[in-house]
C-alpha cells in the first residue's frame, strides 16, 4: 500500500525490545478481545447493527481497530517540532510496527 | 477459522510466531542482500543508482513479505534496521546525505497521500450506512481497551526495566494510540462470509473511518499540548543529528548503570558513549561482539573498537579486502570466555586504539598468524595493558587469521 516510509530506523528500538513486544503482542490481543466483546455485547443488545448471531464479525472489527498505525504515529510523533521523548517515541512506534503482524494474524 | 475450537488458539499463536519470524527473516535477508551488493560492487560511484537499489530493496522486502502472506511492514522495518545498521557505511557520502532526505521526502509524501485518500474516501465513497452509536461505543471501547493494556503492561514492564516508564509517559502512550490507514485498509478487506455480512460490513468500514478521524484529529491534535504539559519533550533533540541523538539517548538510558571509573570516553570518538553502556545482559554483549567481529566486516559498517577482540584495524582491513570466509572465526564463537575478557577491558582497548577510523595507527599492527588471544594483538599496538589474560584469556584455538580471498 505504501512503500518505504521508514528507512531511517531507530536503533533504540532494540533497547526496548522486550517492552515493545509486550505492548504489541499482549496489548493488541487484550485490546482485540476487549473491543470485540464490547462490540458484540452491544450488537446482541441491538444497539449496533453488526452480525449478532456470531461474535466473529465483532472480533474481526476488534482486531482491525486494535492495531496502532505506524504511519499515523510516525507523522504525529516523529514531527521534529514536537520534540518527542525518544523513549516514548520508540515505544509507540515500535509497538505500532509489531502490531501489524499481530493484527494480520488475528484478522485471519 | 473456528474460534470455538480450543486447539485453534494454539494454532493462532503458532501462526503469529511463524508470521513474525518469517517477516523478520525476509526483512533481514533482503537487507543483507542489499548490503552485499552495495559493499562488494562499485556501486559507490553511482549515487543515484545506489538510492535506487536501496529503494528497490526496501520495496522488494515489503512486496515479498506481502506476497508470501507475511507482514510486509514488519519485513520492511527489519530491512530498514539492517540497512541503517550495516549498509549506511557502505554508501558513498553523497548517498548518505541525499538518501536521508530522499526517503524523508518520500515518507512525507506517502503519508500525505494516505491521509488524503482516507479523507477523500470519507466523502466520495458514498457510504450509506453510518451508525453513530457504533462509532461512539467503538471509540470508548478502543480507549478502554488501550487503557487496560497500557497501564498494567507498563507496570509489568517497569518491574524489569532499568529506566522506568513514568506514569505521565504511560498516559501519553495510552493517548497516542492512533489508528490509521492500516485499519482502514483491513476494514475494506473484511471477508463477507458468504454474503452474510455484505450489509453489516459497511458499518465496519464507516466506524473504522470514524475512529481514524477521531484518533487523528482529537488524539493526534492533542498530543503536542499533552507532551508539553507533561514535560515529555526532550530539551536538546536535533532531529538531523542522528548519531548525536542516539548518544544522548544512550546516556539517558544507561544513566543509572554504573559507569566504570576507567571509562575514558575521549579516547573513543567512534565507539562513542560511556563504556559502561553495555553492561546490560550477557546476550546483548555477546551479540555486540559477534556483530562487530564477524558481521560488520562482511556486510559493512564501522566496527567499534570496544567490541573487538581483534584489533579494529584488522577487522577493517578484512572488511576492506572483502574476506568472505568467516569460517575460521566461527570456532571462536563457541567459547564465550574471550568475549567477557574483551568487554571487561573495553576501555583499555579503546584507549589503545583511539579511533577505529585511524587507519595509520591500526595499519601498523602486525597481524601475526600465531595470535592466541586479544592480549597479544593489543600488545602489538604498544598501548595496551593486556590484563585480560587473567580474566578469561583462554586461547582461541580455532582462530584463524583472515584468509583474504579478495573479491
Amino acid at each position: 500500500m505504501l512503500g518505504c516510509t521508514r528507512l531511517l530506523v531507530q536503533r533504540r528500538f532494540f533497547q526496548n525490545l522486550s517492552t515493545i513486544i509486550l505492548f504489541a503482542v499482549v496489548g493488541t490481543i487484550v485490546s482485540t478481545f476487549l473491543v470485540g466483546s464490547v462490540i458484540y455485547g452491544f450488537s446482541v443488545a441491538g444497539v449496533i447493527p453488526l452480525d449478532s448471531s456470531s461474535p466473529l464479525q465483532s472480533f474481526l472489527f476488534g482486531a482491525l481497530i486494535s492495531a496502532v498505525d505506524p504511519v499515523a504515529t510516525l507523522s504525529i510523533m516523529g514531527h521534529p517540532e514536537l520534540q518527542c521523548d525518544p523513549l516514548l517515541y520508540s515505544l509507540v512506534f515500535g509497538e505500532s510496527v509489531l502490531n501489524d503482524a499481530v493484527a494480520i494474524v488475528l484478522f485471519k | 477459522m473456528d474460534l470455538n475450537k480450543a486447539g485453534s488458539y494454539f494454532l493462532l499463536i503458532l501462526e503469529f510466531v511463524g508470521i513474525a519470524l518469517g517477516s523478520i527473516v525476509v526483512g533481514i535477508v533482503m537487507g543483507l542482500l542489499a548490503c552485499l551488493i552495495c559493499k562488494h560492487t562499485h556501486l559507490k560511484k553511482y549515487p543515484s543508482k545506489e538510492i535506487t537499489v536501496l529503494f528497490l530493496f526496501a520495496y522488494g522486502s515489503y512486496a515479498l513479505g506481502e506476497l508470501i502472506d507475511l507482514s510486509g511492514i514488519m519485513s520492511l522495518f527489519f530491512t530498514g534496521i539492517v540497512l541503517s545498521h550495516y549498509n549506511f557505511h557502505n554508501l558513498s557520502s553523497i548517498t548518505q546525505e541525499s538518501s536521508t532526505y530522499t526517503f524523508k521526502a518520500f515518507s512525507h509524501s506517502t503519508e500525505t497521500v494516505v491521509f488524503a485518500y482516507m479523507g477523500l474516501s470519507l466523502f466520495t465513497s458514498r457510504f450509506s450506512s453510518w451508525s453513530g452509536w457504533m462509532i461512539v461505543i467503538a471509540i470508548l471501547a478502543c480507549l478502554l481497551g488501550r487503557a487496560l493494556n497500557t497501564f498494567p503492561l507498563s507496570w509489568l514492564a517497569n518491574k524489569k526495566r532499568k529506566k522506568k516508564i513514568p506514569p505521565a509517559m504511560q498516559f501519553v502512550i495510552w493517548f497516542a494510540g492512533l489508528r490509521g490507514a492500516i485499519a482502514f485498509a483491513l476494514s475494506l478487506n473484511m471477508p463477507d462470509f458468504g454474503g452474510k455480512w455484505s450489509e453489516t460490513n459497511e458499518f465496519v468500514v464507516t466506524t473504522t473511518l470514524g475512529i481514524v478521524m477521531f484518533t487523528t484529529f482529537v488524539c493526534g491534535g492533542l498530543t503536542a499540548p499533552i507532551l508539553d504539559k507533561f514535560g515529555m519533550k526532550t530539551a536538546d533533540v536535533d532531529e538531523e543529528d542522528d548519531e548525536g541523538e542516539f548518544m544522548d539517548y544512550r546516556a539517558l538510558y544507561q544513566s543509572k548503570a554504573a559507569t566504570p571509573a576507567g571509562s575514558d570516553t575521549p579516547a573513543t570518538p567512534v565507539g562513542a558513549g560511556p563504556s559502561g553502556f553495555h553492561k546490560a545482559g550477557g546476550l546483548h554483549r555477546w551479540w555486540k561482539v559477534m556483530d562487530n567481529k564477524y558481521i560488520k566486516p562482511l556486510f559493512g559498517g564501522k566496527p567499534k573498537s570496544k567490541y573487538l577482540s581483534v584489533p579494529t584495524g584488522s577487522a577493517e582491513r578484512t572488511g576492506l579486502m572483502g574476506a568472505r570466509s568467516s569460517g575460521g572465526y566461527v570456532a571462536t564463537s563457541a567459547s564465550s570466555a574471550p568475549f567477557s575478557a574483551l568487554s571487561a577491558d573495553s576501555s583499555a582497548v579503546s584507549a589503545g586504539y583511539g579511533s577505529s577510523d585511524n587507519r595509520t595507527a591500526t595499519a601498523q599492527v602486525e597481524y601475526s598468524d600465531s595470535d592466541s588471544d586479544g592480549g597479544d594483538l593489543g600488545a602489538g599496538s604498544g598501548a595496551f595493558f593486556g590484563n585480560e589474560k587473567n580474566t578469561g584469556g583462554t586461547s582461541e584455538g580455532g582462530y584463524q587469521p583472515p584468509s583474504a580471498d579478495a573479491v
